[in-house]
Protein backbone atom coordinates (compact mmCIF):
# COMPACT_ATOMS: atom_id res chain seq x y z
CA UNK A 1 0.00 0.00 0.00
CA UNK A 2 1.20 3.49 -0.87
CA UNK A 3 0.20 6.50 1.23
CA UNK A 4 1.05 10.02 0.10
CA UNK A 5 0.41 12.52 2.88
CA UNK A 6 0.46 16.30 2.53
CA UNK A 7 3.36 16.42 0.07
CA UNK A 8 4.77 19.79 -0.93
CA UNK A 9 7.47 20.43 -3.50
CA UNK A 10 8.82 23.67 -4.82
CA UNK A 11 11.46 24.47 -7.49
CA UNK A 12 12.78 27.99 -7.12
CA UNK A 13 9.76 30.26 -6.88
CA UNK A 14 7.40 27.74 -8.45
CA UNK A 15 5.20 25.67 -6.14
CA UNK A 16 4.82 22.42 -8.05
CA UNK A 17 3.01 20.31 -5.47
CA UNK A 18 0.90 21.94 -2.73
CA UNK A 19 -0.43 19.40 -0.27
CA UNK A 20 -0.93 16.15 -2.16
CA UNK A 21 -2.84 13.41 -0.35
CA UNK A 22 -3.91 10.00 -1.62
CA UNK A 23 -3.72 6.27 -0.86
CA UNK A 24 -3.22 3.42 -3.29
CA UNK A 25 -4.33 -0.09 -2.40
CA UNK A 26 -2.72 -3.24 -3.72
CA UNK A 27 -3.61 -4.61 -7.17
CA UNK A 28 -5.00 -1.26 -8.22
CA UNK A 29 -4.19 0.71 -11.37
CA UNK A 30 -4.13 4.39 -10.53
CA UNK A 31 -3.65 6.95 -13.26
CA UNK A 32 -2.30 10.38 -12.37
CA UNK A 33 -3.69 12.67 -15.01
CA UNK A 34 -2.85 16.26 -15.74
CA UNK A 35 -1.56 18.58 -18.41
CA UNK A 36 2.13 18.71 -19.38
CA UNK A 37 4.47 20.33 -16.87
CA UNK A 38 1.97 20.20 -14.01
CA UNK A 39 4.22 18.06 -11.75
CA UNK A 40 3.07 14.51 -12.43
CA UNK A 41 6.60 13.18 -12.99
CA UNK A 42 7.83 15.07 -9.92
CA UNK A 43 5.15 13.33 -7.86
CA UNK A 44 6.16 9.94 -9.25
CA UNK A 45 9.84 10.62 -8.51
CA UNK A 46 8.93 11.58 -4.95
CA UNK A 47 7.03 8.31 -4.55
CA UNK A 48 10.07 6.28 -5.65
CA UNK A 49 12.44 8.41 -3.53
CA UNK A 50 14.38 10.02 -6.38
CA UNK A 51 13.27 13.44 -5.14
CA UNK A 52 12.73 14.53 -1.56
CA UNK A 53 9.55 16.45 -0.81
CA UNK A 54 9.90 19.82 0.94
CA UNK A 55 7.19 18.67 3.35
CA UNK A 56 4.95 15.65 3.80
CA UNK A 57 5.54 11.93 3.77
CA UNK A 58 5.34 8.97 1.41
CA UNK A 59 4.75 5.56 2.97
CA UNK A 60 5.26 2.36 1.04
CA UNK A 61 4.18 -0.76 2.92
CA UNK A 62 4.18 1.31 6.13
CA UNK A 63 7.75 2.55 5.69
CA UNK A 64 8.20 6.29 5.43
CA UNK A 65 10.59 6.57 2.49
CA UNK A 66 11.21 10.28 3.02
CA UNK A 67 12.93 9.58 6.32
CA UNK A 68 14.28 6.04 6.01
CA UNK A 69 17.93 5.07 5.62
CA UNK A 70 19.59 4.44 2.26
CA UNK A 71 19.58 0.72 3.05
CA UNK A 72 15.81 0.71 3.72
CA UNK A 73 15.21 2.81 0.63
CA UNK A 74 17.08 0.27 -1.49
CA UNK A 75 15.05 -2.51 0.12
CA UNK A 76 11.83 -0.67 -0.73
CA UNK A 77 12.98 -0.05 -4.29
CA UNK A 78 13.26 -3.79 -4.80
CA UNK A 79 9.49 -3.80 -4.59
CA UNK A 80 9.17 -1.11 -7.25
CA UNK A 81 9.67 -1.19 -11.00
CA UNK A 82 10.03 2.23 -12.58
CA UNK A 83 9.49 3.05 -16.24
CA UNK A 84 11.03 6.39 -17.15
CA UNK A 85 9.49 8.87 -19.55
CA UNK A 86 12.40 8.50 -22.00
CA UNK A 87 12.90 4.80 -21.10
CA UNK A 88 16.39 5.56 -19.59
CA UNK A 89 17.86 2.30 -20.85
CA UNK A 90 21.59 1.91 -20.18
CA UNK A 91 22.99 2.69 -23.60
CA UNK A 92 26.26 0.84 -23.13
CA UNK A 93 24.39 -2.40 -22.37
CA UNK A 94 22.36 -4.66 -24.65
CA UNK A 95 18.62 -5.21 -24.20
CA UNK A 96 19.42 -8.50 -22.42
CA UNK A 97 21.85 -6.83 -20.02
CA UNK A 98 19.40 -4.00 -19.36
CA UNK A 99 16.63 -6.41 -18.37
CA UNK A 100 19.01 -8.67 -16.45
CA UNK A 101 20.41 -5.72 -14.48
CA UNK A 102 17.73 -5.68 -11.77
CA UNK A 103 17.78 -9.47 -11.55
CA UNK A 104 21.53 -9.44 -10.89
CA UNK A 105 21.10 -6.71 -8.27
CA UNK A 106 18.00 -7.93 -6.47
CA UNK A 107 17.99 -11.71 -6.80
CA UNK A 108 20.28 -14.67 -6.31
CA UNK A 109 19.27 -16.17 -9.66
CA UNK A 110 21.79 -18.25 -11.56
CA UNK A 111 22.82 -17.16 -15.06
CA UNK A 112 20.40 -19.71 -16.57
CA UNK A 113 17.51 -18.50 -14.43
CA UNK A 114 18.29 -14.90 -15.39
CA UNK A 115 18.34 -15.85 -19.07
CA UNK A 116 15.01 -17.65 -18.72
CA UNK A 117 13.41 -14.67 -16.95
CA UNK A 118 14.77 -12.13 -19.47
CA UNK A 119 13.34 -14.13 -22.38
CA UNK A 120 10.05 -14.50 -20.49
CA UNK A 121 9.85 -10.72 -19.93
CA UNK A 122 10.65 -10.01 -23.56
CA UNK A 123 7.82 -12.38 -24.53
CA UNK A 124 5.44 -10.50 -22.23
CA UNK A 125 6.23 -7.24 -24.03
CA UNK A 126 6.23 -8.92 -27.46
CA UNK A 127 9.89 -8.28 -28.15
CA UNK A 128 11.36 -11.74 -28.52
CA UNK A 129 14.68 -12.02 -30.35
CA UNK A 130 16.07 -8.54 -29.69
CA UNK A 131 18.23 -9.45 -26.69
CA UNK A 132 21.47 -8.67 -28.50
CA UNK A 133 20.46 -5.18 -29.69
CA UNK A 134 21.69 -1.97 -28.10
CA UNK A 135 19.12 0.71 -27.10
CA UNK A 136 20.13 3.01 -30.00
CA UNK A 137 19.01 0.28 -32.41
CA UNK A 138 15.46 0.29 -31.01
CA UNK A 139 12.44 2.36 -31.99
CA UNK A 140 10.63 4.55 -29.44
CA UNK A 141 7.96 1.92 -28.80
CA UNK A 142 10.53 -0.85 -28.45
CA UNK A 143 12.48 1.24 -25.95
CA UNK A 144 9.36 1.85 -23.86
CA UNK A 145 8.48 -1.85 -23.89
CA UNK A 146 12.08 -2.82 -23.04
CA UNK A 147 11.93 -0.37 -20.12
CA UNK A 148 8.69 -2.01 -19.01
CA UNK A 149 10.32 -5.45 -19.29
CA UNK A 150 13.24 -4.20 -17.17
CA UNK A 151 10.81 -2.84 -14.59
CA UNK A 152 8.83 -6.07 -14.22
CA UNK A 153 11.75 -8.51 -14.53
CA UNK A 154 12.37 -8.92 -10.80
CA UNK A 155 8.66 -9.32 -9.97
CA UNK A 156 8.07 -6.03 -8.17
CA UNK A 157 4.91 -5.38 -6.18
CA UNK A 158 4.52 -1.93 -7.69
CA UNK A 159 5.14 -0.61 -11.19
CA UNK A 160 5.42 3.13 -11.67
CA UNK A 161 5.16 4.30 -15.28
CA UNK A 162 5.99 7.84 -16.33
CA UNK A 163 4.17 8.65 -19.59
CA UNK A 164 4.48 5.09 -20.95
CA UNK A 165 2.52 5.90 -24.11
CA UNK A 166 3.90 9.33 -24.94
CA UNK A 167 4.88 9.76 -28.58
CA UNK A 168 3.67 6.34 -29.65
CA UNK A 169 1.17 5.41 -32.36
CA UNK A 170 -2.31 4.24 -31.42
CA UNK A 171 -1.56 0.53 -31.94
CA UNK A 172 1.50 0.74 -29.72
CA UNK A 173 -0.43 2.74 -27.11
CA UNK A 174 -3.05 0.00 -26.98
CA UNK A 175 -0.34 -2.68 -26.65
CA UNK A 176 1.30 -0.91 -23.73
CA UNK A 177 -2.06 -0.28 -22.06
CA UNK A 178 -2.87 -3.96 -22.39
CA UNK A 179 0.45 -4.85 -20.79
CA UNK A 180 -0.34 -2.64 -17.80
CA UNK A 181 -3.78 -4.26 -17.44
CA UNK A 182 -2.11 -7.71 -17.60
CA UNK A 183 0.22 -6.68 -14.77
CA UNK A 184 -2.80 -6.16 -12.55
CA UNK A 185 -3.89 -9.74 -13.23
CA UNK A 186 -0.46 -10.81 -11.91
CA UNK A 187 -1.13 -8.91 -8.68
CA UNK A 188 0.99 -5.87 -9.46
CA UNK A 189 -0.13 -2.42 -8.36
CA UNK A 190 0.48 0.23 -11.01
CA UNK A 191 0.74 4.00 -10.90
CA UNK A 192 0.67 5.47 -14.36
CA UNK A 193 1.39 9.11 -15.06
CA UNK A 194 -0.05 10.42 -18.29
CA UNK A 195 -1.71 13.38 -19.95
CA UNK A 196 -3.53 11.04 -22.33
CA UNK A 197 -7.09 10.75 -21.02
CA UNK A 198 -7.96 7.97 -23.48
CA UNK A 199 -5.26 5.74 -22.02
CA UNK A 200 -6.43 6.71 -18.54
CA UNK A 201 -9.94 5.51 -19.36
CA UNK A 202 -8.62 2.30 -20.87
CA UNK A 203 -6.51 1.18 -17.93
CA UNK A 204 -7.48 3.03 -14.75
CA UNK A 205 -9.33 1.68 -11.75
CA UNK A 206 -8.99 5.14 -10.32
CA UNK A 207 -7.98 8.51 -11.72
CA UNK A 208 -6.23 11.28 -9.80
CA UNK A 209 -6.36 14.61 -11.54
CA UNK A 210 -3.48 16.93 -10.75
CA UNK A 211 -4.16 20.58 -11.33
CA UNK A 212 -2.38 23.64 -9.99
CA UNK A 213 -0.33 21.59 -7.54
CA UNK A 214 -3.34 19.83 -6.02
CA UNK A 215 -5.34 16.66 -6.61
CA UNK A 216 -8.69 18.09 -7.72
CA UNK A 217 -10.32 14.77 -8.55
CA UNK A 218 -9.89 11.30 -7.08
CA UNK A 219 -12.37 8.75 -8.42
CA UNK A 220 -13.31 6.21 -11.05
CA UNK A 221 -13.05 6.83 -14.80
CA UNK A 222 -16.85 6.89 -15.01
CA UNK A 223 -17.21 9.39 -12.17
CA UNK A 224 -14.82 11.87 -13.77
CA UNK A 225 -17.32 12.38 -16.59
CA UNK A 226 -19.89 13.79 -14.18
CA UNK A 227 -17.48 15.78 -12.08
CA UNK A 228 -18.33 19.47 -12.26
CA UNK A 229 -15.10 21.18 -13.10
CA UNK A 230 -14.24 23.32 -16.13
CA UNK A 231 -10.79 21.85 -16.57
CA UNK A 232 -12.10 18.29 -16.54
CA UNK A 233 -14.90 19.17 -18.95
CA UNK A 234 -12.38 20.69 -21.36
CA UNK A 235 -10.06 17.71 -21.03
CA UNK A 236 -12.83 15.27 -21.81
CA UNK A 237 -14.27 17.37 -24.60
CA UNK A 238 -10.95 17.75 -26.41
CA UNK A 239 -10.14 14.11 -26.20
CA UNK A 240 -13.60 13.18 -27.55
CA UNK A 241 -13.88 10.58 -24.86
CA UNK A 242 -17.64 10.98 -24.57
CA UNK A 243 -17.94 8.88 -27.68
CA UNK A 244 -16.77 5.73 -25.88
CA UNK A 245 -18.91 6.13 -22.76
CA UNK A 246 -22.08 7.34 -24.46
CA UNK A 247 -22.37 4.18 -26.49
CA UNK B 1 32.32 31.88 -4.11
CA UNK B 2 34.18 30.48 -1.07
CA UNK B 3 30.98 28.78 0.06
CA UNK B 4 30.67 27.16 -3.37
CA UNK B 5 34.28 25.92 -3.32
CA UNK B 6 33.81 24.57 0.21
CA UNK B 7 30.61 22.77 -0.89
CA UNK B 8 32.47 21.27 -3.88
CA UNK B 9 35.31 20.04 -1.67
CA UNK B 10 32.83 18.51 0.79
CA UNK B 11 30.99 16.71 -2.01
CA UNK B 12 34.28 15.45 -3.48
CA UNK B 13 35.32 14.14 -0.05
CA UNK B 14 31.94 12.39 0.40
CA UNK B 15 32.17 10.81 -3.07
CA UNK B 16 35.77 9.67 -2.53
CA UNK B 17 34.89 8.26 0.88
CA UNK B 18 32.01 6.31 -0.67
CA UNK B 19 34.31 4.93 -3.39
CA UNK B 20 36.93 3.86 -0.83
CA UNK B 21 34.27 2.18 1.34
CA UNK B 22 32.93 0.21 -1.66
CA UNK B 23 36.48 -0.88 -2.53
CA UNK B 24 37.24 -1.91 1.06
CA UNK B 25 33.96 -3.85 1.20
CA UNK B 26 34.97 -5.52 -2.10
CA UNK B 27 31.74 -4.33 -3.69
CA UNK B 28 33.41 -4.02 -7.05
CA UNK B 29 32.15 -5.01 -10.53
CA UNK B 30 35.32 -6.77 -11.70
CA UNK B 31 34.16 -7.08 -15.31
CA UNK B 32 33.64 -3.31 -15.48
CA UNK B 33 37.04 -2.69 -13.89
CA UNK B 34 38.61 -4.76 -16.67
CA UNK B 35 36.68 -2.87 -19.35
CA UNK B 36 37.76 0.45 -17.86
CA UNK B 37 41.38 -0.72 -17.53
CA UNK B 38 41.41 -1.49 -21.24
CA UNK B 39 39.86 1.91 -21.98
CA UNK B 40 42.30 3.78 -19.76
CA UNK B 41 45.42 1.69 -20.30
CA UNK B 42 45.55 -0.25 -23.52
CA UNK B 43 43.70 2.36 -25.59
CA UNK B 44 46.04 5.11 -24.39
CA UNK B 45 49.33 3.30 -25.05
CA UNK B 46 49.71 4.61 -28.60
CA UNK B 47 49.14 8.24 -27.67
CA UNK B 48 51.50 7.90 -24.68
CA UNK B 49 54.08 6.27 -26.95
CA UNK B 50 53.93 9.05 -29.57
CA UNK B 51 54.02 11.88 -27.03
CA UNK B 52 56.78 10.39 -24.87
CA UNK B 53 58.91 9.26 -27.79
CA UNK B 54 58.96 12.72 -29.36
CA UNK B 55 59.39 14.47 -26.01
CA UNK B 56 62.42 12.22 -25.46
CA UNK B 57 63.80 13.21 -28.85
CA UNK B 58 63.17 16.92 -28.26
CA UNK B 59 64.83 16.72 -24.84
CA UNK B 60 67.92 14.99 -26.27
CA UNK B 61 68.11 17.67 -28.97
CA UNK B 62 67.73 20.60 -26.54
CA UNK B 63 70.13 19.18 -23.94
CA UNK B 64 72.66 18.42 -26.66
CA UNK B 65 72.58 21.95 -28.03
CA UNK B 66 72.68 23.48 -24.55
CA UNK B 67 75.70 21.37 -23.54
CA UNK B 68 77.51 22.26 -26.79
CA UNK B 69 77.02 25.92 -25.89
CA UNK B 70 78.57 25.38 -22.45
CA UNK B 71 81.08 22.56 -22.96
CA UNK B 72 81.56 22.55 -26.75
CA UNK B 73 80.39 18.93 -26.91
CA UNK B 74 77.15 17.06 -26.12
CA UNK B 75 77.76 15.81 -22.58
CA UNK B 76 75.27 14.76 -19.91
CA UNK B 77 72.56 14.21 -22.57
CA UNK B 78 71.42 10.82 -21.29
CA UNK B 79 71.87 11.75 -17.63
CA UNK B 80 69.82 14.93 -17.83
CA UNK B 81 67.22 13.34 -20.09
CA UNK B 82 66.74 10.28 -17.88
CA UNK B 83 66.57 12.36 -14.75
CA UNK B 84 64.04 14.88 -16.04
CA UNK B 85 61.88 12.27 -17.77
CA UNK B 86 61.62 9.82 -14.91
CA UNK B 87 61.23 12.34 -12.11
CA UNK B 88 59.06 14.96 -13.72
CA UNK B 89 58.09 14.87 -17.36
CA UNK B 90 56.70 11.36 -17.74
CA UNK B 91 54.35 11.46 -14.70
CA UNK B 92 53.05 14.93 -15.56
CA UNK B 93 52.83 14.35 -19.30
CA UNK B 94 51.03 11.01 -18.88
CA UNK B 95 48.62 12.53 -16.37
CA UNK B 96 47.85 15.36 -18.79
CA UNK B 97 47.26 12.88 -21.63
CA UNK B 98 44.96 10.77 -19.45
CA UNK B 99 43.13 13.90 -18.28
CA UNK B 100 42.46 14.97 -21.85
CA UNK B 101 41.61 11.53 -23.15
CA UNK B 102 40.12 9.56 -20.27
CA UNK B 103 39.03 12.29 -17.84
CA UNK B 104 37.04 14.08 -20.53
CA UNK B 105 35.42 10.80 -21.58
CA UNK B 106 34.45 9.95 -17.99
CA UNK B 107 32.82 13.36 -17.42
CA UNK B 108 31.01 13.31 -20.76
CA UNK B 109 29.77 9.73 -20.24
CA UNK B 110 28.49 10.32 -16.72
CA UNK B 111 27.00 13.68 -17.68
CA UNK B 112 25.17 12.14 -20.63
CA UNK B 113 23.90 9.36 -18.36
CA UNK B 114 22.63 12.00 -15.97
CA UNK B 115 20.64 13.96 -18.56
CA UNK B 116 19.13 10.77 -19.99
CA UNK B 117 18.01 9.72 -16.48
CA UNK B 118 20.26 6.63 -16.52
CA UNK B 119 21.70 7.60 -13.12
CA UNK B 120 18.14 7.77 -11.73
CA UNK B 121 17.46 4.41 -13.36
CA UNK B 122 20.41 2.96 -11.46
CA UNK B 123 18.95 4.25 -8.19
CA UNK B 124 15.56 2.69 -8.96
CA UNK B 125 17.34 -0.59 -9.69
CA UNK B 126 18.86 -0.50 -6.21
CA UNK B 127 22.36 0.48 -7.32
CA UNK B 128 24.31 3.51 -6.25
CA UNK B 129 25.87 5.12 -9.37
CA UNK B 130 29.06 5.71 -7.40
CA UNK B 131 29.33 1.98 -6.78
CA UNK B 132 28.48 0.97 -10.33
CA UNK B 133 30.21 3.73 -12.32
CA UNK B 134 32.82 5.50 -10.20
CA UNK B 135 34.50 2.54 -8.46
CA UNK B 136 35.53 0.78 -11.68
CA UNK B 137 36.86 4.01 -13.23
CA UNK B 138 38.63 4.86 -9.98
CA UNK B 139 40.46 1.51 -9.84
CA UNK B 140 41.25 1.54 -13.56
CA UNK B 141 42.84 4.99 -13.43
CA UNK B 142 44.63 4.30 -10.16
CA UNK B 143 46.38 1.23 -11.54
CA UNK B 144 46.77 2.12 -15.20
CA UNK B 145 48.17 5.64 -14.98
CA UNK B 146 51.32 4.56 -13.07
CA UNK B 147 51.79 1.70 -15.56
CA UNK B 148 51.45 4.16 -18.44
CA UNK B 149 53.96 6.41 -16.69
CA UNK B 150 56.50 3.57 -16.66
CA UNK B 151 55.82 3.01 -20.38
CA UNK B 152 56.26 6.74 -20.94
CA UNK B 153 59.66 6.57 -19.22
CA UNK B 154 60.74 3.74 -21.50
CA UNK B 155 59.38 5.35 -24.70
CA UNK B 156 60.93 8.72 -23.84
CA UNK B 157 64.32 7.17 -23.12
CA UNK B 158 64.12 5.24 -26.42
CA UNK B 159 63.25 8.44 -28.31
CA UNK B 160 66.20 10.18 -26.67
CA UNK B 161 68.46 7.25 -27.51
CA UNK B 162 67.61 7.34 -31.22
CA UNK B 163 68.30 11.06 -31.43
CA UNK B 164 71.45 10.86 -29.32
CA UNK B 165 72.83 8.15 -31.60
CA UNK B 166 71.92 9.80 -34.90
CA UNK B 167 72.60 13.44 -33.98
CA UNK B 168 75.22 13.40 -31.21
CA UNK B 169 76.89 10.10 -32.14
CA UNK B 170 76.52 8.74 -28.62
CA UNK B 171 76.69 4.95 -28.67
CA UNK B 172 73.78 2.96 -27.31
CA UNK B 173 75.91 1.34 -24.62
CA UNK B 174 77.24 4.72 -23.44
CA UNK B 175 73.71 6.16 -23.49
CA UNK B 176 72.28 3.34 -21.38
CA UNK B 177 75.17 3.21 -18.97
CA UNK B 178 74.66 6.94 -18.35
CA UNK B 179 70.92 6.43 -17.95
CA UNK B 180 71.38 3.54 -15.51
CA UNK B 181 73.93 5.43 -13.46
CA UNK B 182 71.66 8.48 -13.20
CA UNK B 183 68.35 6.74 -12.45
CA UNK B 184 68.29 5.12 -9.03
CA UNK B 185 65.39 3.26 -7.44
CA UNK B 186 64.54 6.41 -5.50
CA UNK B 187 64.57 8.51 -8.67
CA UNK B 188 62.18 6.05 -10.28
CA UNK B 189 59.87 6.01 -7.28
CA UNK B 190 59.84 9.81 -7.14
CA UNK B 191 57.92 9.90 -10.44
CA UNK B 192 56.06 6.65 -9.88
CA UNK B 193 54.57 7.75 -6.53
CA UNK B 194 53.48 11.05 -8.03
CA UNK B 195 51.62 9.23 -10.81
CA UNK B 196 49.33 7.52 -8.25
CA UNK B 197 48.30 10.91 -6.86
CA UNK B 198 47.78 12.31 -10.35
CA UNK B 199 45.54 9.32 -11.16
CA UNK B 200 43.41 10.09 -8.12
CA UNK B 201 43.15 13.76 -9.10
CA UNK B 202 42.04 12.93 -12.66
CA UNK B 203 39.46 10.31 -11.74
CA UNK B 204 37.98 12.15 -8.74
CA UNK B 205 37.52 15.44 -10.60
CA UNK B 206 36.20 13.73 -13.76
CA UNK B 207 33.65 11.62 -11.89
CA UNK B 208 32.57 14.54 -9.72
CA UNK B 209 32.04 16.84 -12.69
CA UNK B 210 30.17 14.07 -14.53
CA UNK B 211 27.80 13.30 -11.66
CA UNK B 212 27.20 17.00 -11.11
CA UNK B 213 26.78 18.06 -14.73
CA UNK B 214 23.81 20.28 -15.51
CA UNK B 215 20.61 19.00 -17.01
CA UNK B 216 21.25 19.78 -20.67
CA UNK B 217 23.82 18.96 -23.34
CA UNK B 218 25.43 22.41 -23.17
CA UNK B 219 26.04 21.93 -19.45
CA UNK B 220 27.58 18.50 -20.09
CA UNK B 221 30.01 20.14 -22.54
CA UNK B 222 30.80 22.82 -19.99
CA UNK B 223 31.35 20.21 -17.27
CA UNK B 224 33.70 18.28 -19.55
CA UNK B 225 35.77 21.38 -20.29
CA UNK B 226 35.84 22.31 -16.60
CA UNK B 227 36.82 18.78 -15.64
CA UNK B 228 39.87 18.87 -17.94
CA UNK B 229 40.84 22.40 -16.88
CA UNK B 230 40.50 21.78 -13.14
CA UNK B 231 42.30 18.43 -13.36
CA UNK B 232 45.26 19.97 -15.16
CA UNK B 233 45.54 22.90 -12.76
CA UNK B 234 45.24 20.59 -9.74
CA UNK B 235 47.90 18.29 -11.19
CA UNK B 236 50.34 21.19 -11.57
CA UNK B 237 49.64 22.49 -8.06
CA UNK B 238 49.94 19.04 -6.47
CA UNK B 239 53.08 18.36 -8.51
CA UNK B 240 54.86 21.17 -6.69
CA UNK B 241 53.75 20.05 -3.24
CA UNK B 242 54.38 16.36 -3.93
CA UNK B 243 57.85 17.10 -5.30
CA UNK B 244 58.64 19.19 -2.21
CA UNK B 245 57.40 16.41 0.04
CA UNK B 246 59.25 13.64 -1.76
CA UNK B 247 62.49 15.65 -1.84
CA UNK B 248 62.10 16.30 1.90
CA UNK B 249 61.60 12.57 2.41
CA UNK B 250 64.76 12.03 0.35
CA UNK B 251 62.95 10.11 -2.34
CA UNK B 252 64.88 11.73 -5.18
Amino acid sequence: MIKVKNVYKRFGIKNVLCGINFDISSKEIVVILGSSGIGKSVLLKIIVGLLKPDAGTVEIDNINITKCSTFDLQRIRRKIGYVFQEAALFDSLTVYENIAFGLKMFTTFTEDEIKFRVIECLKIVNLEGIEHLKPYELSGGMKKRTALARAIAYNPNYVLCDEPTMGLDIVMIHKINKLIIDLKKKGITSIVVTHDIKSAYEIADRILLLYDGKIIFNGTPLAIKYYENDYIKKLIKYSQIYEKYDK
Amino acid sequence: MLKKIFKCICEIVIMTKAVIIYILKCEVFLEDVLVQMIAVGWKSVLIVFLSSFFIGMVLALQIGYASINFFSEPVFVATTLGFSLVMELSPVLTAIIITAKVGATITAELGAMKITEQLDALYTLGTNPIKYLAVSRFLACFFMLPILTVFSNVFGICGGMILSKSMWKITISTYFSEILSSITVKTFFHGFIKSFFFALIVVIISCYKGFNAGNNTKEVGKSTTNSVTYSMITIFIFDYFLTSLLVTLKIK
